[in-house]
Protein backbone atom coordinates (compact mmCIF):
# COMPACT_ATOMS: atom_id res chain seq x y z
CA UNK A 1 0.00 0.00 0.00
CA UNK A 2 1.66 3.06 -1.41
CA UNK A 3 -1.44 4.80 -1.37
CA UNK A 4 -2.60 6.50 1.49
CA UNK A 5 -5.96 8.12 2.25
CA UNK A 6 -7.42 10.71 4.46
CA UNK A 7 -11.19 9.61 3.87
CA UNK A 8 -14.26 11.51 3.81
CA UNK A 9 -15.28 11.45 7.65
CA UNK A 10 -11.73 12.07 8.90
CA UNK A 11 -10.42 15.16 10.55
CA UNK A 12 -6.78 16.34 11.16
CA UNK A 13 -5.62 19.16 12.76
CA UNK A 14 -1.64 19.27 12.73
CA UNK A 15 1.06 18.45 10.68
CA UNK A 16 0.90 16.02 7.94
CA UNK A 17 4.35 14.89 6.11
CA UNK A 18 3.99 12.30 3.33
CA UNK A 19 6.52 10.34 1.39
CA UNK A 20 3.99 8.96 -0.92
CA UNK A 21 0.98 9.79 -2.67
CA UNK A 22 -1.70 11.32 -0.57
CA UNK A 23 -5.24 11.65 -1.58
CA UNK A 24 -7.64 13.94 0.49
CA UNK A 25 -10.96 13.46 0.70
CA UNK A 26 -11.56 14.83 4.48
CA UNK A 27 -10.62 17.81 6.75
CA UNK A 28 -7.15 18.74 6.74
CA UNK A 29 -6.19 22.22 9.45
CA UNK A 30 -2.61 22.83 9.40
CA UNK A 31 0.06 21.64 7.20
CA UNK A 32 0.77 19.49 4.24
CA UNK A 33 3.36 18.32 2.84
CA UNK A 34 4.43 15.37 0.48
CA UNK A 35 7.34 14.09 -1.94
CA UNK A 36 4.91 12.52 -3.88
CA UNK A 37 1.62 13.41 -5.61
CA UNK A 38 -1.55 15.20 -3.66
CA UNK A 39 -4.51 14.55 -4.80
CA UNK A 40 -7.24 16.61 -2.79
CA UNK A 41 -10.94 15.14 -3.84
CA UNK A 42 -14.25 16.89 -4.16
CA UNK A 43 -15.27 16.34 -0.64
CA UNK A 44 -12.17 17.64 1.47
CA UNK A 45 -11.79 21.29 2.80
CA UNK A 46 -8.08 21.90 3.41
CA UNK A 47 -7.38 24.86 5.40
CA UNK A 48 -3.33 24.35 5.23
CA UNK A 49 -0.37 25.44 3.05
CA UNK A 50 0.44 22.24 0.52
CA UNK A 51 3.19 21.58 -1.28
CA UNK A 52 3.88 18.59 -3.02
CA UNK A 53 5.39 17.28 -6.45
CA UNK A 54 2.09 16.99 -8.34
CA UNK A 55 -0.95 18.31 -6.67
CA UNK A 56 -4.58 17.93 -8.37
CA UNK A 57 -7.24 20.06 -6.44
CA UNK A 58 -11.54 19.61 -6.89
CA UNK A 59 -12.18 20.30 -3.68
CA UNK A 60 -12.08 23.99 -0.88
CA UNK A 61 -8.68 24.69 -0.31
CA UNK A 62 -7.65 27.90 1.88
CA UNK A 63 -3.88 28.20 1.84
CA UNK A 64 -1.11 28.48 -0.48
CA UNK A 65 -0.79 25.16 -2.84
CA UNK A 66 3.00 24.96 -4.21
CA UNK A 67 3.67 22.03 -6.83
CA UNK A 68 7.52 21.01 -7.60
CA UNK A 69 6.67 19.00 -10.65
CA UNK A 70 2.81 20.29 -11.64
CA UNK A 71 -0.36 21.86 -10.31
CA UNK A 72 -3.93 21.15 -11.54
CA UNK A 73 -7.51 22.70 -10.95
CA UNK A 74 -10.04 20.47 -11.99
CA UNK A 75 -13.94 21.60 -12.08
CA UNK A 76 -15.29 22.09 -8.35
CA UNK A 77 -12.44 23.32 -6.69
CA UNK A 78 -12.24 26.49 -4.69
CA UNK A 79 -9.18 27.84 -4.20
CA UNK A 80 -8.32 30.60 -1.99
CA UNK A 81 -4.47 31.19 -1.79
CA UNK A 82 -1.39 31.81 -3.82
CA UNK A 83 -0.45 29.13 -6.69
CA UNK A 84 2.95 27.97 -7.56
CA UNK A 85 3.89 25.75 -9.69
CA UNK A 86 5.97 25.32 -13.26
CA UNK A 87 3.04 24.00 -14.60
CA UNK A 88 -0.30 24.97 -13.98
CA UNK A 89 -3.73 24.20 -14.93
CA UNK A 90 -7.50 25.32 -14.27
CA UNK A 91 -9.81 23.49 -15.64
CA UNK A 92 -12.86 25.57 -16.32
CA UNK A 93 -15.45 25.52 -13.35
CA UNK A 94 -12.23 26.03 -10.84
CA UNK A 95 -12.34 28.58 -8.78
CA UNK A 96 -9.52 30.45 -7.92
CA UNK A 97 -8.76 34.09 -5.36
CA UNK A 98 -4.82 34.39 -5.45
CA UNK A 99 -1.74 34.80 -7.20
CA UNK A 100 -0.75 32.48 -10.12
CA UNK A 101 3.27 31.91 -9.91
CA UNK A 102 4.72 29.55 -13.13
CA UNK A 103 8.22 31.50 -12.73
CA UNK A 104 10.81 29.09 -11.47
CA UNK A 105 11.58 30.03 -7.91
CA UNK A 106 15.27 29.63 -8.14
CA UNK A 107 15.94 31.62 -11.54
CA UNK A 108 14.72 34.86 -10.68
CA UNK A 109 16.52 36.39 -8.03
CA UNK A 110 20.04 35.59 -10.44
CA UNK A 111 19.08 37.72 -13.04
CA UNK A 112 19.07 40.37 -10.48
CA UNK A 113 22.61 39.46 -8.99
CA UNK A 114 23.87 38.75 -12.18
CA UNK A 115 23.23 42.77 -12.91
CA UNK A 116 24.33 44.12 -9.46
CA UNK A 117 27.88 42.55 -9.71
CA UNK A 118 28.30 42.98 -13.22
CA UNK A 119 27.57 47.23 -12.48
CA UNK A 120 29.99 46.91 -9.45
CA UNK A 121 32.60 45.77 -11.36
CA UNK A 122 32.85 48.18 -14.05
CA UNK A 123 33.52 51.00 -12.20
CA UNK A 124 36.01 49.80 -10.38
CA UNK A 125 38.20 48.97 -13.25
CA UNK A 126 39.05 50.84 -16.45
CA UNK A 127 35.97 52.72 -16.95
CA UNK A 128 37.26 54.91 -14.04
CA UNK A 129 39.41 56.51 -16.19
CA UNK A 130 37.74 56.79 -19.00
CA UNK A 131 34.77 58.36 -16.40
CA UNK A 132 37.35 61.19 -15.54
CA UNK A 133 38.07 62.00 -19.13
CA UNK A 134 34.00 63.20 -19.33
CA UNK A 135 34.33 66.69 -17.51
CA UNK A 136 30.55 65.97 -17.55
CA UNK A 137 30.10 63.15 -15.52
CA UNK A 138 31.35 64.77 -12.14
CA UNK A 139 28.42 67.06 -11.89
CA UNK A 140 26.07 64.19 -12.71
CA UNK A 141 27.81 61.71 -10.93
CA UNK A 142 27.22 63.61 -8.11
CA UNK A 143 23.94 63.68 -8.07
CA UNK A 144 23.85 59.91 -8.66
CA UNK A 145 26.20 59.44 -5.49
CA UNK A 146 23.65 58.61 -3.19
CA UNK A 147 21.42 56.27 -5.73
CA UNK A 148 24.76 54.22 -5.13
CA UNK A 149 24.84 53.78 -1.98
CA UNK A 150 21.48 52.38 -1.98
CA UNK A 151 22.38 48.69 -3.07
CA UNK A 152 18.29 48.36 -4.68
CA UNK A 153 19.03 51.65 -6.82
CA UNK A 154 22.04 50.39 -8.74
CA UNK A 155 19.90 48.39 -11.47
CA UNK A 156 18.55 51.43 -12.87
CA UNK A 157 21.47 53.85 -12.52
CA UNK A 158 23.92 51.17 -13.97
CA UNK A 159 25.21 52.45 -17.26
CA UNK A 160 25.63 55.73 -15.20
CA UNK A 161 27.55 53.44 -12.71
CA UNK A 162 30.60 53.27 -14.32
CA UNK A 163 30.19 57.54 -13.90
CA UNK A 164 29.05 57.43 -10.15
CA UNK A 165 31.76 54.75 -9.79
CA UNK A 166 34.81 56.61 -11.37
CA UNK A 167 33.80 59.52 -8.84
CA UNK A 168 33.72 56.78 -6.55
CA UNK A 169 35.41 58.74 -3.84
CA UNK A 170 32.18 60.18 -3.61
CA UNK A 171 32.19 62.69 -0.81
CA UNK A 172 36.08 64.33 -1.19
CA UNK A 173 35.93 64.10 -5.32
CA UNK A 174 32.37 65.58 -5.53
CA UNK A 175 33.96 69.58 -4.95
CA UNK A 176 37.21 68.64 -5.99
CA UNK A 177 38.03 65.63 -7.83
CA UNK A 178 36.56 67.25 -10.91
CA UNK A 179 38.45 70.59 -10.95
CA UNK A 180 41.40 68.31 -9.62
CA UNK A 181 41.29 66.07 -12.69
CA UNK A 182 40.18 68.16 -15.12
CA UNK A 183 43.66 70.30 -14.28
CA UNK A 184 45.52 67.56 -13.86
CA UNK A 185 44.51 65.82 -16.96
CA UNK A 186 44.94 68.77 -18.98
CA UNK A 187 48.19 69.93 -17.14
CA UNK A 188 49.59 66.74 -17.65
CA UNK A 189 48.88 66.98 -21.63
CA UNK A 190 50.62 70.35 -21.34
CA UNK A 191 53.03 69.98 -19.19
CA UNK A 192 55.29 66.99 -20.51
CA UNK A 193 55.79 68.46 -23.66
CA UNK A 194 57.82 71.27 -22.89
CA UNK A 195 59.50 69.92 -20.03
CA UNK A 196 60.40 66.48 -21.77
CA UNK A 197 62.59 67.96 -24.50
CA UNK A 198 64.67 70.09 -22.63
CA UNK A 199 65.33 67.02 -20.31
CA UNK A 200 65.92 64.70 -24.01
CA UNK A 201 68.37 67.24 -24.76
CA UNK A 202 70.40 67.17 -21.64
CA UNK A 203 70.50 63.65 -21.35
CA UNK A 204 71.92 63.43 -25.28
CA UNK A 205 74.24 65.59 -24.49
CA UNK A 206 75.23 64.00 -21.55
CA UNK A 207 75.26 60.72 -23.19
CA UNK A 208 77.45 62.35 -25.48
CA UNK A 209 79.60 63.66 -23.13
CA UNK A 210 79.58 60.39 -21.01
CA UNK A 211 80.65 58.57 -24.21
CA UNK A 212 83.84 60.57 -24.94
CA UNK B 1 -13.69 2.67 0.72
CA UNK B 2 -14.18 5.18 3.33
CA UNK B 3 -11.46 3.72 5.76
CA UNK B 4 -8.39 6.64 6.22
CA UNK B 5 -5.67 4.76 5.29
CA UNK B 6 -2.09 6.35 7.12
CA UNK B 7 0.67 4.81 4.94
CA UNK B 8 4.12 3.80 5.80
CA UNK B 9 5.52 7.16 4.29
CA UNK B 10 3.13 9.30 6.01
CA UNK B 11 3.79 11.42 9.53
CA UNK B 12 1.15 12.75 11.26
CA UNK B 13 1.51 15.00 14.34
CA UNK B 14 -1.68 16.32 15.51
CA UNK B 15 -4.77 15.50 16.53
CA UNK B 16 -6.48 13.15 14.04
CA UNK B 17 -10.55 12.25 14.26
CA UNK B 18 -12.74 9.80 12.09
CA UNK B 19 -16.27 8.54 11.69
CA UNK B 20 -14.79 5.78 10.14
CA UNK B 21 -12.22 3.06 9.98
CA UNK B 22 -8.98 3.98 10.15
CA UNK B 23 -5.78 1.99 9.31
CA UNK B 24 -2.30 3.07 10.73
CA UNK B 25 0.98 1.66 8.84
CA UNK B 26 3.00 4.97 9.41
CA UNK B 27 3.75 7.39 12.25
CA UNK B 28 1.19 9.25 14.07
CA UNK B 29 2.28 11.70 17.11
CA UNK B 30 -0.67 13.46 19.26
CA UNK B 31 -4.74 12.15 19.60
CA UNK B 32 -6.70 9.44 17.84
CA UNK B 33 -10.56 9.93 17.82
CA UNK B 34 -12.32 7.33 16.00
CA UNK B 35 -15.83 6.50 15.99
CA UNK B 36 -15.35 2.75 13.91
CA UNK B 37 -12.48 0.57 13.80
CA UNK B 38 -8.42 0.83 14.46
CA UNK B 39 -5.95 -1.42 13.11
CA UNK B 40 -2.42 -0.64 13.58
CA UNK B 41 -0.21 -2.55 11.62
CA UNK B 42 2.77 -4.09 11.70
CA UNK B 43 4.70 -1.07 10.85
CA UNK B 44 2.78 1.45 12.51
CA UNK B 45 3.57 3.80 15.53
CA UNK B 46 1.45 5.44 17.50
CA UNK B 47 2.74 7.72 19.77
CA UNK B 48 -0.88 8.48 21.06
CA UNK B 49 -4.15 7.85 23.08
CA UNK B 50 -6.57 6.06 21.12
CA UNK B 51 -10.42 6.06 21.50
CA UNK B 52 -12.38 3.94 19.17
CA UNK B 53 -15.23 1.44 19.22
CA UNK B 54 -12.29 -1.69 18.65
CA UNK B 55 -8.95 -1.43 18.54
CA UNK B 56 -6.56 -3.92 16.99
CA UNK B 57 -2.72 -3.71 17.94
CA UNK B 58 -0.21 -5.32 15.55
CA UNK B 59 2.37 -2.62 15.51
CA UNK B 60 4.10 -0.28 18.46
CA UNK B 61 1.20 1.83 20.54
CA UNK B 62 2.93 4.57 23.11
CA UNK B 63 -0.51 5.70 24.92
CA UNK B 64 -3.39 4.95 26.24
CA UNK B 65 -6.06 2.89 24.39
CA UNK B 66 -9.93 3.10 25.23
CA UNK B 67 -12.35 0.96 23.51
CA UNK B 68 -16.43 0.96 23.74
CA UNK B 69 -16.09 -2.64 22.74
CA UNK B 70 -12.59 -4.68 22.49
CA UNK B 71 -9.06 -4.36 21.93
CA UNK B 72 -6.76 -7.32 20.54
CA UNK B 73 -3.55 -7.06 21.11
CA UNK B 74 -1.67 -9.20 17.84
CA UNK B 75 0.93 -11.13 17.75
CA UNK B 76 4.05 -8.84 16.95
CA UNK B 77 2.13 -5.87 18.66
CA UNK B 78 3.92 -3.77 21.18
CA UNK B 79 1.64 -1.85 23.67
CA UNK B 80 2.90 0.66 26.58
CA UNK B 81 -0.40 2.16 28.42
CA UNK B 82 -2.86 1.50 29.74
CA UNK B 83 -6.00 -0.35 27.87
CA UNK B 84 -9.63 0.36 29.23
CA UNK B 85 -12.07 -2.03 27.21
CA UNK B 86 -15.29 -4.66 27.71
CA UNK B 87 -13.26 -7.47 26.22
CA UNK B 88 -9.62 -7.65 25.47
CA UNK B 89 -7.29 -10.36 23.66
CA UNK B 90 -3.66 -10.96 23.85
CA UNK B 91 -2.09 -12.92 21.81
CA UNK B 92 1.07 -15.07 21.93
CA UNK B 93 4.08 -13.10 21.08
CA UNK B 94 2.10 -9.87 21.69
CA UNK B 95 4.00 -7.49 24.24
CA UNK B 96 2.20 -5.27 27.00
CA UNK B 97 3.21 -3.01 29.96
CA UNK B 98 0.33 -1.37 31.52
CA UNK B 99 -3.09 -1.12 33.18
CA UNK B 100 -6.40 -2.94 32.34
CA UNK B 101 -9.32 -2.13 33.01
CA UNK B 102 -12.34 -4.21 32.10
CA UNK B 103 -15.22 -2.72 34.11
CA UNK B 104 -16.95 -0.54 31.40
Amino acid sequence: MSESTISAGCTIVGKVTAETDLTVDGHVDGQLSSTGNVTIGSGATVKSDVTAERIEVAGAVRGDLRGRDALLLEDGARVVGDVTAPTIGIRPGALLRGRVDTTDPGASPAPARATRSTAREEPKTAPARRAAARKSSPSTSSSKAPAKKKATKRKAPSPVMPKAGRTGKKTASKKSAPSKRATKKTSRKKAPAPVVPALKKRTKKASKRRSR
Amino acid sequence: MAATVIGQGITIEGEVTSEDEVVVSGVLRGTLNVEGPVTVEGDGVVEADIGAHSVAIGGAVTGNVTASERVDLLAGGRLVGDVKAARLTIADGASFKGNVDMDV
